[in-house]
């Protein structure tokens, strides 16, 4: 039985992968997508302003409609696998703004909120590094995204907000959803700063 | 629906602490509960408070470093309850001391409980779990299993070596339904809190206060919401999770 009422926001840089996580979250509490993008489908959706702002804006509206947040979902952003020799100018500080400075901007803008809260959980949910080639920028935006949940995870310990990575593989979004489901339950609270990796496929690992 | 309902599940170890209330989750979610402790009576005694409650449980005594209890034990569950889907191997034992002063046989007294007892466990159920394609196996680690203790090297090495058991077997099995998957709590308010207090030649409140201190959010866990999570895994049928061990330690800090 929830006794602890609030809805569940995923937010992200790229609006499919935000409206696919929130297809993978746990039913019965409201579910918010938060991006730049339109949703294409999602009905409870807030669209990011174009100003420096923006996140901010954005988590005082899904605050003043729906309620502060009990989980905030981070969604990933996609990124190229592209050999480091072949990296064009702007990949590799896109890669990091759309994944890494989007985390930062909701975590500022969310966090306040959830410090209200008697509990509330941030999950970074980002990509697993796999070996193989072109996958320098994925791996240093992974592991970025995985020390800055730990990180976070001291900043916020004190306001009773949990924070956890999830780190699935790029073709494998789907493996999030048990890991959000866990971690959205009332059971997680003493679970914090942690990095899981979920696989949708057990079983044999080779 | 908690998705255990009518599940058969033998939890080692639980006549007090983690595995008591692991035992009382498991009644509250439907399963049908195997208690198992070395003491008959505390087994009984957590057995009494599931079914007080509504559910059902039985007492099923035994040594997990035994294989005669072992297989007396679990035939005693099978004939009972039915065959085991759910295992949880929660049995341990601690002494703490210096490494040079432990003795041999103390040494291998904590493996034989701690690996070699869940090693015999899960031996036993496997059968009847890969041939009903469903099956699960958790095994409660600690985060000393990762990190380590100083004053506590072979609960170390046998926790360590869960992780590493674990790791292997979902390995192994995952094909044929069953998942197994380690949890490593890092400190829970139980009895055991006594004898590191001891160790460190404090009191119990300031050996409490120590370790919440040393949390990212500041306080010590309850043998509840380490359960709640044990259940939430077994009612896990993804298998998300299987091979893995999950640190559940209010953050560490070291």
């Amino acid at each position: 039985m929830e006794t602890d009422p609030g809805p569940a926001v995923v937010a992200g840089w790229e609006v499919g992968v935000v409206e696919e996580l929130a297809r993978l979250l746990p039913p019965g509490r409201p579910a918010v997508t938060v991006s730049h993008g339109p949703p294409a489908s999602h009905r409870a959706a807030v669209l990011v302003p174009g100003t420096a702002d923006g996140w901010a804006r954005a988590a005082a509206e899904v605050e003043r409609t729906w309620g502060i947040p009990r989980v905030v979902v981070i969604a990933p952003a996609p990124v190229a696998r592209i050999a480091l020799a072949g990296l064009a100018g702007p990949d590799w500080p896109l890669a990091l703004d759309r994944n890494l400075g989007t985390a930062t901007a909701v975590s500022r803008a969310f966090a306040p909120g959830l410090a209200r809260r008697p509990s509330a959980s941030i999950v970074l949910v980002t990509w697993r590094y796999a070996s193989g080639p072109g996958a320098a920028h994925l791996a240093a935006v992974a592991g970025a995204i995985q020390l800055f949940a730990l990180a976070l995870a001291a900043d916020l310990g004190d306001s009773g907000i949990t924070v956890n990575a999830v780190a699935v593989a790029e073709d494998d979004l789907a493996a999030a959803g048990p890991a959000v489901h866990l971690l959205s339950s009332p059971d997680a609270g003493y679970l914090t700063a942690e990095a899981l990796t979920p696989r949708s496929r057990p079983g044999r690992r080779r | 629906m908690s998705g255990l309902d009518g599940r058969v599940a033998l939890v080692t170890g639980a006549g007090q602490g983690i595995g008591a209330a692991i035992v009382r989750r498991l009644g509250a979610a439907g399963a049908l509960v195997a208690v198992n402790s070395r003491q008959a009576g505390k087994a009984r005694r957590t057995a009494e408070l599931v079914n007080a409650a509504g559910g059902k449980a039985v007492a099923v005594p035994g040594d997990v470093a035994s294989p005669a209890d072992v297989e007396s034990f679990i035939t005693k569950t099978e004939s009972l309850l039915g065959p085991v889907d759910v295992l949880v191997n929660n049995a341990a034992i601690l002494s703490m001391a210096p490494f040079g002063e432990f003795d041999t046989r103390e040494f291998d007294r904590i493996i034989n409980v701690n690996l070699t007892g869940p090693m015999l466990c899960a031996r036993r159920v496997l059968p009847a779990m890969r041939s009903a394609r469903w099956g699960h196996i958790i095994m409660v680690a600690s985060i000393w299993g990762i990190i380590g203790a100083r004053g506590a090297t072979p609960y170390s090495a046998s926790k360590g070596g869960l992780i590493g058991f674990t790791r292997a077997l979902a390995d192994e099995v995952g094909d044929d339904g069953v998942f197994v998957t380690a949890i490593a709590p890092g400190t829970v308010d139980t009895p055991q809190l006594a004898a590191d207090a001891a160790f460190a030649g404090i009191s119990l409140e300031e050996i409490k206060q120590r370790y919440a201190d040393d949390t990212l959010i500041k306080r010590i866990a309850t043998a509840d919401e380490i359960a709640g999570l044990i259940v939430w895994l077994a009612a896990d049928r993804t298998g998300a999770f299987s091979g893995q061990t999950l640190a559940v330690t209010g953050g560490r800090s070291e």
